[in-house]
């Protein structure tokens, strides 16, 4: 399975060309990471057959086998988070190849971009925790420099600010990593789930109560809720996505903030070091503050970008809080809150770059440029805004409504409650900000009919509403099956990832 | 012994990361609490009388107190992916230094919101 690799070789291999040729000729740079970036669909694809049939791939690099040597692994969970990060990443070049025409060194850029994409991949195949913290800081620091691409101070300061949290994330995973080696002699995640169902068959010691499993589990939820944003450590999104160009903010949002945090995550704490109670407990409450905490800051901010990012916040609230409930039902709604959530905001973000872009790209200066000449910006704008506040024919209905009832289900009443009160608090302040995107123009429509944004943000936007409006089709019984329940199953059976890798 | 020193070098780190102001002694403070993590590390894998972790096929009975060759590759790679962090927080600062004159980010910050 020659794919698996590949995923990850072929964005490098881009960044390489990138460098070498498009230095001096820009507009190739686009091309080839557009090429790039097709060639990892087509991989994708295929990789996406091959597991329909076995269910998980194992590929080892140079040969060395499973415990001992590095691992790619394929299985649903990574299927399903490859999905979408190939979505929202094409449909973000796509964006911002429109986007950052006219900024003088493009070939920076693509080429982060493309390293990025290389290390997300690699975050999202790894098959021990060594290589998944590798990937990660691959990611991590192209994700800074890419905040920071603009070098204005404001931008700087905020790729700054994620700079110290994320390098503090990176030091404990890190002192993760080192204590769980210490202590079980091996990195391989199936294999230290393995040794600790021995361990603890074996009686010698209660894993739930043993301390030095706890102390592993708090020091990497605690390095993986910095890297989501979750709200004890929420300080730096804001200012990040408060600068930073639009489809960079997509992709921090909708992708780097996910994958980054909430993948790892699920893959330490189901498959790893398994689940205990307190934990899912604590993730709850992580999930309920940031749900909270992120609706009401954003009631009060003006700036639509921060307004966004604190909105962001509140979204992946949501999805650690299904994560924490914790049974099949709300994990399956989590999933497929992960999905809407990287749609609406990518929408959200979308729209909002597309009105930066209009004001700056205008010729008359102080004209007011509002929603009203640009009606398909603001149609983008007011779905995503629907589908965040929950309405139904859109996404975000769908995948809240499940969360609720797996909430109402698991017992937990009064976060069915929390829940309905965070979505006012969101129609509340998406109105306010819709508003004052509406009323103000007050000039003839014909006045400035030229002003929409170029084509291919607009076929960006056009394709993230389709999806927005139809993606509550996942639920049905047939694409389900082939998409959530894998990785559903996979999360929900504590000792199944082990025992699938380690006997193939 | 080693490993009280290094928890102390990470709680120095850490402090530092978390309460200064100056964006240089953070920078210094990251590396501190990174260097505690490796030095870690490399105590993990410390064996007593312990030889260099060569496979020695000839002589069978020295395989068993060989040193853990794992952690020191696992350092020498976040040795590597720690320098790229670093090198692109120093262009930050730089950067920064540039912009605003001051290596203060409460400074920094009050500027912004001006």
């Amino acid at each position: 399975m020659l794919e698996i690799p590949l995923l990850i070789i072929v964005p490098l291999l881009g960044v390489f060309l990138i460098v070498a040729v498009a230095r001096k000729r820009s507009p190739v740079a686009g091309i080839i990471s557009i090429l790039a970036i097709c060639l990892i669909i087509y991989l994708y694809k295929n990789v996406l057959c091959a597991i329909a049939n076995s269910g998980s791939i194992v590929y080892e690099i140079g040969g060395w086998s499973m415990p001992e040597g590095i691992n790619l692994i394929v299985d649903g969970l990574a299927v399903f988070m490859l999905g979408i990060v190939y979505f929202i990443s094409f449909l973000c070049l796509l964006y911002s190849i429109a986007y950052m025409k006219n900024s003088f060194d493009k070939w920076k850029y693509y080429t982060l971009f493309l390293l990025l994409m290389s290390g997300i991949s690699g975050v999202v195949l790894a098959g021990d925790i060594f290589t998944l913290f590798v990937f990660l800081e691959i990611s991590a620091i192209a994700s800074y420099a890419l905040v920071s691409i603009s070098l204005e101070g404001g931008a700087l300061y905020g790729a700054f600010g994620y700079m110290r949290m994320g390098m503090i994330s990176s030091v404990l995973i890190l002192l993760g990593i080192a204590i769980s080696y210490n202590y079980l002699s091996t990195l391989s995640i199936a294999d230290v789930s393995l040794q600790l169902g021995i361990r603890n068959q074996a009686g010698n010691m209660l894993l739930n109560n043993n301390i030095v499993i706890i102390f592993i589990s708090l020091l990497f939820l605690t390095g993986f809720a910095l890297k989501v944003g979750l709200v004890p450590f929420h300080f730096w999104v804001v200012d990040a996505h408060a600068f930073a160009p639009a489809p960079v903010v997509m992709m921090l949002s909708a992708l780097i903030m996910p994958v980054l945090g909430i993948y790892p995550m699920l893959r330490i704490f189901f498959n790893m070091v398994g689940i205990t109670p307190r934990l899912l407990s604590l993730m709850m409450i992580m999930g309920i503050l940031s749900m909270i905490i992120g609706a009401l800051f954003s009631l009060r901010e003006k700036n639509i970008k921060r307004f966004l990012s604190y909105n962001c916040i509140s979204e992946l609230g949501f999805v650690v809080l299904g994560i924490g409930i914790g049974t099949k039902l709300a994990i399956a709604g989590a999933f497929l809150h992960m999905i809407s959530h990287a749609i609406s905001s990518s929408l959200l973000y979308a729209s909002a770059g597309a009105m930066d872009y209009a004001r700056k790209h205008s010729d008359e200066k102080n004209i007011d440029i509002t929603f009203k000449t640009m009606p398909l910006t603001k149609g983008a704008s007011v779905i995503g805004a629907l589908s965040v506040i929950g309405i139904p024919p859109f996404n975000g209905f769908w995948s809240k409504m499940i969360i609720i009832t797996a909430a109402w289900i698991a017992g937990y009443k009064g976060n069915c409650l929390i829940i309905v009160i965070v979505l006012i608090l969101n129609a509340v302040s998406f109105l306010k900000i819709q508003t004052a995107g509406m009323v103000r123009g007050d000039k003839k429509k014909s006045d400035f009919a030229a002003l929409e944004v170029p084509f291919l943000m607009r076929l960006c936007m056009i394709i993230l509403v389709c999806f927005s409006l139809f993606s509550g089709i996942l639920w049905l019984s047939s694409a389900r099956e082939a998409f959530l329940d894998p990785a559903v199953k996979l999360i929900s059976q504590k000792h199944s990832y082990s025992q699938h890798i380690l006997w193939k | 012994m080693i490993y009280l020193l290094c928890f102390v070098l990470f709680g120095v780190g850490m402090y530092g990361l978390l309460v200064k102001k100056n964006i240089i002694k953070l920078i210094m403070s990251m590396m501190i609490s990174s260097y505690a993590i490796h030095i870690f590390l490399i105590a993990s894998g410390f064996r007593r009388h312990g030889r260099a972790p060569v496979l020695d096929l000839s002589n069978n009975m020295q395989k068993a107190v060989m040193v853990d060759p794992l952690p020191q590759t696992l350092v020498l790679i976040s040795i590597i992916v720690g320098a790229a962090g670093i090198a692109l927080l120093c262009v930050v600062a730089i950067r920064l230094y540039q912009k605003f004159g001051t290596f203060d980010i409460t400074k920094m910050k009050e500027e912004i919101e001006d």
